[in-house]
């Protein structure tokens, strides 16, 4: 049963979820339900898999009534090695 | 000053019935002679004193023995901890950590991992690798809800940035013995899920990690692979696939 729901939810994500787009490349990361309740933004669903970062997005004008939240793709580390040789 | 030839060993985490193992070391050797290939074996103790095998280990762990891996916050902390004094006795330079259910495609597999590690000037380099503090990542928001996880990075690293937090598989990843050694030391004061506790642990430790290029869709655990799509992968580039699930318990079905 819980198998079954969880396919019907998968499908119905995968045809009507909201795209996810990386807003620094533009390249679709996968789909989603994306919910607001209570305060806060629930990503439900995601098919792409790989870890989503909120950022808010930035605006070609000032705009005070309305700032839109997306997201980006996580980065590989790139630190250097602090060991002594 | 001459410098000495790498010594790889890889560590191949199992279970399986001691016939199964006998298979799958005979067939990492096959593909890598020059290798020193480890058991680290989690299955019955009975069964792991009938293992035949030259290096083997015992690992007696309940937190490797999980059945929900992220929630239970499944540690391989206790297969560092149990290969770690055989690997310092054999002078292993880098190590392999291979689960059984990840198969080589590639003979001389070692040279292609250590080419890695040389061409990112890495001392770790795993699969699915990410810097995970500032995202959703499940495992991180379900850690992070413990302030003893944070606080832990705190007292043991030695970057001026302690938030940063990564994730890796577990299974495929290539050490520096150096790095290995030092991780198999921690004895953190919380359970810790390995995707975070092994990368996490070593950036804070100071060593550089990096994922490997192009080979993530060939580890991916949701993705069960079959002995008949093998060719295919070799043709797309992989060194090794995972997980392809009951592939030594049959005799006959590999070369």
């Amino acid at each position: 049963m819980r198998a079954s729901l969880r396919k019907l939810g998968n499908l119905y994500i995968r045809l009507l979820g909201s795209p996810i787009r990386d807003e620094e490349t533009g390249e679709l990361l996968g789909r989603a339900l994306i919910v607001v309740w209570r305060g806060r933004v629930h990503v439900v669903g995601f098919t792409g898999g790989m870890p989503l970062k909120p950022v808010f997005c930035s605006q070609d004008k000032v705009v005070y009534w309305r700032q839109s939240l997306g997201f980006i793709r996580a980065t590989p580390p790139d630190y250097p090695r602090l060991r002594p040789e | 000053m001459t410098t000495l030839p790498p010594i790889v060993a890889t560590v191949l985490l199992t279970h399986e019935p001691p016939a199964a193992v006998t298979r799958m070391v005979t067939h990492w050797l096959d593909h890598d002679p020059e290798q020193v290939v480890i058991v680290a074996y989690g299955g019955p103790a009975d069964q792991s004193s009938m293992l035949e095998v030259e290096h083997a280990v015992h690992v007696d762990d309940p937190e490797l023995r999980t059945r929900d891996h992220p929630r239970e916050r499944q540690s391989y902390l206790g297969v560092f901890a149990a290969a770690a004094p055989l690997l310092e006795k054999l002078g292993v330079s880098h190590v392999h950590l291979a689960e059984y259910d990840e198969i080589p495609l590639v003979r001389g597999l070692n040279a292609r991992l250590l080419e890695v590690l040389s061409r990112e000037n890495a001392d770790v380099a795993g699969h699915r690798l990410n810097q995970v503090e500032s995202t959703g990542h499940p495992h991180l928001t379900y850690h992070r809800h413990d302030p003893a996880f944070m606080d832990y990075w705190d007292t043991i690293s030695i970057r001026d940035d302690r938030e940063v937090v990564l994730s890796m598989l577990g299974c495929g990843s290539f050490w520096k013995a150096e790095a290995f050694l030092a991780v198999a030391k921690l004895r953190p004061p919380l359970r810790i899920y390995l995707e975070l506790m092994l990368p996490t642990a070593a950036h804070h430790l100071g060593f550089r990690v990096r994922p490997f290029p192009d080979q993530d869709r060939f580890m991916a655990p949701e993705v069960p692979k079959h002995p008949e799509e093998f060719e295919d992968f070799r043709r797309q580039g992989a060194l090794r696939i995972h997980p392809v699930k009951g592939y030594w318990s049959q005799p006959n079905v590999h070369p």
